[in-house]
């Protein structure tokens, strides 16, 4: 029939007679022919619907039916849908065609749109046959094992009970609850419904017969419920199971690592004493303890001394355990840890500071002062201060406010020292008996340090920064001061430190207000308080510039993570009249919709990048896009490639810095050629910006994974030898060089923690580091984000053992790079150190070589019994190798193919991108209780008869006195502190005279 | 309606020796080499200019050519390999085994890209056509678009949408082009859905064009209203599309409109393409006819026309004298050629206008003239010729074709004087025309251009230029500031 029919015109005829039963063939034939003569059908669409919606045709689904089809052709999916709705069962979600998938995608689609409106507004109902079809969609999806589908149709369309069916009918649970964590990050929107969505996850977790205790503190911390994560902590603790206990210190760690400072010290207090202990020390302690004592804060206190012999032994080993983890989770341990790390594996090379030293002009302070920063940068965490000291003279060039950030430089090297930073910043700290010698630029600048020593774990020196601001008038000092407090009670929404701070923003001065603003926001970071709007209403009142821009940074902070709930108050900002208050708003956006890639927020910052008047928010608009996308790294480059060749130097800046900021520390290839014109820019402060980016992205990245690393580490040395170079890329390239090497060669830029959450210390390091544009000791915030790029196994006493692990990659990969060697014209006088150095390290190196060339010749064995014949390459280079280092240590050039693997020895250097070539040997005694490849991993001890090999030991712990039983006493700790004294280098008394 | 750009040319038997047959299939290596990459790298601009080059091989095809490029590209025992080459006629043995050593020195690469295969069917199926095995084009066409209809890559739109061409002409050229309408509708529905923009074009012009073959305007108007539109991908398909818009709206009397299209079909089409302009031009001189303009004298005189244009050219003198007689004369002498036109019938519609340029002509020479004297004119033949003749007049006065007003009681019509046509605003709309034609050819000439990608970060300023940029910079403003002091 299709063949001979040319044309519908008569069956449409034939719709407009009285009879139904003309009309009904008329419809059934125009239904099956739909697909030739649609084009004509449409024509009389009007008559069909018209039937439609006649009560009394009895074929009203058949009508609607052959509407929506005809809908459908003509590319009107939306009426095609509703009219497919209208035709009922006629309507077979089961056919296999076009027009059949078309609508059901288009359902889906709407009903995803529809469904968050109706819970969040008061608007109409879905319609219900609209989401019984999705229902059954999603039913068939689950049918299918296609759960991953079924999970994100349901998470998109806020359907939890579909979710919790979802993941319940999975075949592989856990999977698939990661799985949803994952999605639930990455592409849930609203933060309300985020947490929703978690707490549902946490809900199905503890269903579980074996719940993973790790993830449901992870969603539980997001969710801000501490006492959860203090009950599952507790049960682990109370276990009989010792790895149970592991298992807890595990996750405390991760806990520590997202930096969330309030949350941790509440998950600490909530933690439930001894039972059957005496009233002897109260549970609130930990907060008093501070105040109270003199000396720095210390886990030791803690330690129930007195509590030993009352106690029955199960709840000994309880409160030995909870001792541990209270200590975990007040950041100390991991501090330590980390402190140790740093220190023992230190690789910068002061020949590079030597170089920079020598070719900066002496007159020119922007240089010497950015030497400074370089130093303190290079070494952040690993207490070496050599440099400083062998440079007193050169050093005692810094005046004034350059006086302020050298000493400030202090508190990044010694970042972490928690037990001696005071004693060490001693010498410059104000005295208490008023008048004291010293100027108030090192007064202020030891605050400063204090704060950067402490920063995020500031129990014990919060008191000591309170009494100082509150004793002094300077501004200077009140500036060091309240950026220390800042720092050191970070986003603890202390009220009375916050009273504090905002009396010295009361008093309008421009330098201390500045510092003032920054810190109220430091203290109430992510608590969108009410302080913001107090905070606004002074902006608005100010008159001093500085103040104004310290307060929109302040409040930009206080919104951090805030996502939504800033919107309002990002609105006002960024429609306000002041440029600076505009630019608070652009970091508020940054900083509230951080690692999301939130869409909106993107839109609203590029709309801002090319439409503001004022140069100031444009680039700070571009650059707070590097904080929305840093979860994205690779999305980055491309979003800001068109303005990375704008016009306007600002927004060049922004470009390079945003690019830096998100993709900081991944090397990522896409970034550097993105870069690399920009270091050559016609505008000086282009060029630093990008060559500051440059190193933020290129830190930790090794030569011979990229070779432009070493590109840019000529450039670097040109341009700082270069006498005709602006001053500003000057310093842009003395900063790089430090950023390059920053900490010893041991850390990297890390904003996101392994679990794929925001580490909060660091995302504002970073914001507030940003502000260096203005306030140049304001760069020394980079080391909150520096995090070691290290595996640090622990044992059950939370001590490193000896254990050895894979590095199933060529070592030169991530191997450190190869240290300056001075030009041959060098003075002898520095020779003799350098001599000593590279001796005692290749001795060093001679030492671990062997043990590794053992180690490695074993595991080979092992392997070739076992039947892999892969390794064979590898056994025999290692025994070579091996032999080769007994004939002769010092020649040890020899060409050589190089082995494809390399063993690592806890504690270990394990750079981000090696992380995937880690792996544990089978037969190993330890098994981590978790497959991290780095950061703080808790071992397992197989055979915990044998006696234990300790490395680290040279380092003095004061973990040592709870080990001992818990029976610590002052005269231990201050043994122990004599100890620490006596192993890292003595604070550089000399030059204190001379500032 | 032989317009197609492609079929004026169809390939002569190629009289090139053995020694062509392996440039040709070394061309033809080159091309699917051209796909392949396209495909990796998801660049349409290299299918298409792959489907260029074969256009210009299509004259070299041989069976031996075409069957050793088979066994290159798609694996032999496929089922695609085995239907394809069961088209192709077998040739004297000599032939066949020189390809097959030649197919044998090869690398036994076995393709299993989409793309290739599609293009093999594509080759074979221009081979087919060009030897006018039309039966077995049909059936080879068939078979490919099913093949396409599973696959939904956007590298094989331009490879499918020759396809769709070569498969409704092979249809058209036995004369079956009602059955496939059905697919087409449908193909044209996948290509919607799969945001196919070049298919949609290229089957809504072969719908137009099926539809229109069997006179079924009112259809192909409906289809051609309710598709989906969208910007034009291909000149060529938009040509074609210019054209049946043409001449559906010639059709239904909107003249105006169909003048426009059809002008702009045959300006816009390719100079290889002549008998689609000499079509495109047959048409716009009978609606410009209709439309009552005497289309110029050069319009008639193009290159390579002046042949095939002959008859219209004198049944436009007869319009333009006005001459009843004389149209009704050149009407029939050319009958069969407009007929196979399809033009016949605008030509019946013409006789009205006929009629009314004679009147025009009548209302300039005479300022007044007497009815009688009109119909004599216009020769009248007619029972009445005076009362037609007043009817006609009063007619083309309403229509605004004259200028003129009838004194009934004297029986004439009196012409109103005719003004100074530059006094008015027509050369300025004439004029305003025409820039905008022009503006709107340079826009979208640069909108065609291409640019190479990153061609203006080569130009980096070094850091030695630039510091001799600043000095010179510093100096200048050294110096002007010194004027400065002079001054004062």
């Amino acid at each position: 029939m299709a063949a001979t029919v040319s044309s519908a015109s008569g069956l449409l005829a034939m719709l407009n007679e009285h009879h139904p039963l003309l009309k009904l063939h008329a419809l059934s034939n125009l239904n099956a022919f739909v697909d030739h003569f649609w084009p004509e059908i449409s024509t009389s669409v009007p008559v069909i619907e018209s039937l439609y919606e006649d009560e009394e045709f009895d074929q009203r689904q058949l009508a609607a039916l052959l509407v929506s089809k005809v809908f459908y052709y003509l590319g009107e999916l939306n009426d095609s849908l509703s009219y497919a709705l209208g035709a009922g069962p006629l309507f077979d979600v089961s056919e296999d065609s076009d027009y059949v998938h078309t609508l059901l995608a288009k359902a889906v689609d709407e009903y995803t749109v529809l469904k968050p409106k109706e819970s969040s507004q008061e608007s109409e109902k879905v319609d219900p046959r609209l989401e019984a079809i999705v229902e059954r969609l999603l039913d068939k999806c689950i049918l299918d094992g296609k759960y991953q589908q079924a999970m994100g149709i349901a998470v998109e369309c806020h359907r939890l009970d579909k979710i919790e069916e979802a993941i319940i009918k999975s075949d592989n649970v856990h999977t698939t609850l990661s799985y949803c964590i994952n999605i639930s990050h990455a592409f849930v929107n609203p933060r309300e419904y985020r947490r929703e969505v978690l707490q549902l996850l946490v809900k199905i977790y503890q269903k579980l017969p074996s719940p993973d205790y790790l993830s449901i503190c992870q969603c539980l911390m997001f969710l801000d419920e501490p006492e959860g994560v203090a009950k599952i902590l507790e049960k682990l603790l109370r276990s009989e199971n010792k790895d149970d206990a592991l298992l807890a210190f595990q996750i405390a760690f991760d806990l520590v690592e997202n930096e969330r400072q309030a949350f941790l010290l509440n998950v600490r207090d909530l933690l439930s004493d001894p039972k059957p202990r005496p009233s002897d020390v109260p549970s609130g302690q930990d907060s008093s303890t501070g105040n109270a004592a003199p000396a720095d804060v210390d886990m030791t206190v803690e330690a129930p001394a007195a509590v030993g012999n009352v106690l029955d032994p199960s709840e000994m080993t309880y409160s030995e355990r909870l001792t541990r983890v209270r200590g975990i989770l007040s950041g100390e341990t991991s501090i330590q840890l980390t402190l140790q790390f740093l220190y023992s594996h230190n690789r910068s090379d002061l020949l590079i500071l030597k170089t920079i030293k020598q070719s900066v002009e002496m007159r020119n302070s922007v240089c010497h002062s950015a030497t400074i920063y370089a130093n303190a940068i290079m070494h952040a965490g690993t207490t070496v201060d050599t440099f400083l000291r062998e440079n007193l003279d050169w050093l005692s060039r810094a005046t004034n406010w350059a006086k302020f950030s050298a000493t400030a430089g202090l508190g990044v090297i010694h970042r972490g020292h928690l037990q001696q930073g005071r004693s060490l910043m001693a010498p410059y700290l104000p005295q208490s008996g008023a008048t004291s010698g010293g100027s108030p630029y090192s007064e202020g600048g030891a605050l400063y340090a204090l704060g950067l020593i402490h920063a995020n774990h500031g129990e014990g020196i919060k008191q000591f920064l309170r009494d100082s601001l509150r004793s002094t008038t300077t501004e200077v000092i009140q500036h060091g001061a309240c950026l220390g407090l800042g720092l050191a009670a970070l986003g603890t929404a202390d009220e009375e430190i916050y009273d504090e701070v905002k009396n010295v923003l009361y008093s309008d001065s421009a330098v201390a207000g500045e510092a003032a603003g920054i810190s109220m926001g430091l203290l109430m970071v992510g608590s969108a308080s009410e302080k913001a709007s107090e905070m606004l209403a002074y902006a608005h009142d100010t008159q001093h510039e500085k103040i104004i821009r310290g307060l929109a940074l302040g409040i930009a902070l206080t919104v951090y993570g805030r996502e939504e709930q800033a919107d309002t108050l990002i609105e006002q900002m960024t429609r306000d009249q002041d440029p600076i208050l505009r630019y608070g708003g652009m970091y508020a956006l940054a900083l509230a919709y951080r690692g999301t890639s939130n869409n909106k927020a993107i839109r609203q910052l590029l709309h801002f990048a090319v439409s503001d008047v004022s140069d100031d928010v444009r680039r700070t608009a571009v650059l707070a896009l590097g904080f929305v996308l840093y979860s994205e790294p690779e999305q980055t480059p491309r979003i800001v490639s068109l303005l990375s060749e704008s016009y306007n130097p600002h927004v060049r800046y922004g470009a390079a810095l945003a690019v830096g900021i998100s993709c900081a520390g991944t090397g990522l290839s896409e970034a550097i050629s993105l870069l690399e014109p920009l270091t050559s820019d016609v505008v000086d402060f282009v060029r630093q910006g990008a060559l500051i980016s440059m190193a933020m992205v290129m830190v930790q990245t090794s030569e011979a994974s990229d070779s432009r690393v070493g590109t840019f580490r000529r450039q670097l040395e040109k341009i700082i030898l270069d006498k005709h170079e602006d001053t500003m890329s000057k310093m842009g390239a003395i900063l790089a060089s430090g950023i390059l090497d920053a900490g010893g060669r041991n850390v990297t830029i890390k904003l996101l923690s392994k679990t794929k959450h925001d580490k909060v210390t660091a995302v504002v390091g970073l914001a507030v580091f940003t502000q260096f544009w203005y306030w140049y000791p304001l760069i020394y915030f980079i080391s909150l984000a520096f995090s070691p790029t290290a595996f640090i196994g622990l044992n059950y006493d939370l001590k490193v053992p000896k254990f050895d692990f894979l590095s199933l990659a060529k070592p030169s990969l991530f191997e450190y790079p190869r240290p300056t060697t001075p030009p041959a014209a060098t003075s002898t006088v520095k020779l003799p150190t350098a001599v000593l150095s590279t001796s005692a390290k290749a001795k060093a190196r001679a030492k671990k070589e062997a043990e590794k060339a053992a180690i490695a010749e074993k595991m080979s064995a092992e392997e070739t019994s076992s039947g892999a014949a892969s390794s064979g390459k590898g056994k025999t280079v290692a025994e070579k190798e091996g032999e080769s280092m007994q004939v002769d240590s010092a020649s040890e050039k020899k060409p050589e193919p190089e082995p494809t693997f390399e063993i690592l020895t806890n504690p270990a250097r394990v750079v981000p991108a090696q992380e995937k070539y880690i792996r544990f040997l089978e037969d190993s005694r330890y098994t981590p209780v978790k497959l991290a490849q780095s950061g703080f991993v808790l071992l397992k001890d197989l055979r915990p008869s044998e006696p234990e090999v300790l490395s680290l030991t040279d380092t003095p712990s004061s973990m040592v006195s709870p080990a001992a039983g818990g029976s610590a006493t002052a005269a231990q700790q201050s043994q122990a502190s004599s100890m620490v004294v006596d192993e890292e280098p003595q604070p550089p008394q000399p030059f204190e005279c001379s500032l | 309606m032989t317009q197609d750009v492609e079929m004026k040319e169809v390939a002569a038997p190629s009289n090139s020796t053995s020694s062509a047959v392996p440039s040709t299939l070394q061309h033809l290596k080159e091309i699917a080499a051209l796909i392949e990459t396209g495909a990796y790298a998801r660049e349409v601009r290299r299918v298409v200019r792959a489907v260029r080059l074969t256009i210009t091989l299509r004259r070299k095809l041989k069976a031996s050519v075409v069957s050793a490029f088979l066994g290159y590209a798609l694996a032999a025992g496929s089922e695609a390999h085995a239907r394809l080459v069961s088209y192709l006629p077998r040739e004297d043995e000599h032939d066949m085994e020189v390809d097959t050593a030649s197919s044998v020195t090869q690398p036994p690469v076995k393709h299993s890209l989409p793309e290739l295969e599609i293009y093999c069917y594509l080759l074979v199926l221009i081979f087919l056509i060009d030897q006018k095995k039309f039966s077995e084009a049909k059936a080879c066409s068939s078979t490919s678009i099913a093949r396409l209809r599973t696959l939904n890559r956007r590298t094989v739109d331009v490879l499918a949408s020759r396809l769709y061409f070569y498969y409704s002409y092979s249809y058209e050229m036995t004369g079956d082009l009602a059955e496939i309408r059905g697919n087409l509708l449908a193909l044209h529905r996948i290509a919607t859905l799969r945001h196919d923009e070049l298919g949609q074009e290229t089957l809504l012009n072969l719908l137009l064009r099926n539809y229109l073959h069997y006179n079924l305007y009112d259809q192909a108007e409906k289809l051609r209203s309710k598709a989906p539109r969208f910007e034009a991908h291909s000149n060529q398909q938009f040509c074609r599309y210019l054209f049946y818009l043409g001449k559906i709206r010639t059709i239904q009397l909107e003249y105006t409109d169909a003048k426009e299209s059809l002008l702009q079909a045959a300006r816009k089409a390719p100079a290889a393409a002549r008998g689609f302009r000499v079509q495109c031009n047959k048409w716009a001189i009978i609606v410009r006819l209709l439309l009552g303009e005497i289309p110029e004298r050069t319009v008639f005189m193009q290159k390579g026309m002046k042949k095939a244009l002959v008859p219209y050219f004198e049944l436009t003198n007869a319009v333009r004298v006005g001459d009843l007689e004389l149209f009704r004369v050149v009407a029939e002498k050319f009958a069969s050629t407009f007929s196979s036109d399809g033009t016949h019938n605008l030509i019946v519609r013409l006789r009205h206008n006929v009629i009314r340029t004679g009147l025009r002509n009548i209302s300039i020479s005479y300022s007044r003239i007497s009815l009688a004297d009109v119909a004599q004119k216009l020769r009248l033949d007619s029972e009445n010729p005076v009362a037609d003749a007043e009817s006609i007049v009063a007619k083309a006065i309403r229509d605004g074709a004259i200028d003129a007003t009838i004194d009934h009681a004297n029986g004439w019509m009196v012409s109103k004087e005719t003004g100074d046509v530059y006094s008015t605003n027509e050369p300025q709309f004439a004029f305003n025309s025409r820039i905008a034609f022009c503006l709107n050819m340079h826009n979208e000439a640069v909108r065609a251009l291409r640019f190479p990608p990153n061609s203006h970060k080569k130009e980096k300023e070094s850091a030695e230029k630039r510091r001799e940029r600043q000095q010179q910079e510093q100096e200048l403003a050294k110096h002007i500031a010194e004027e400065d002091d002079d001054e004062f």
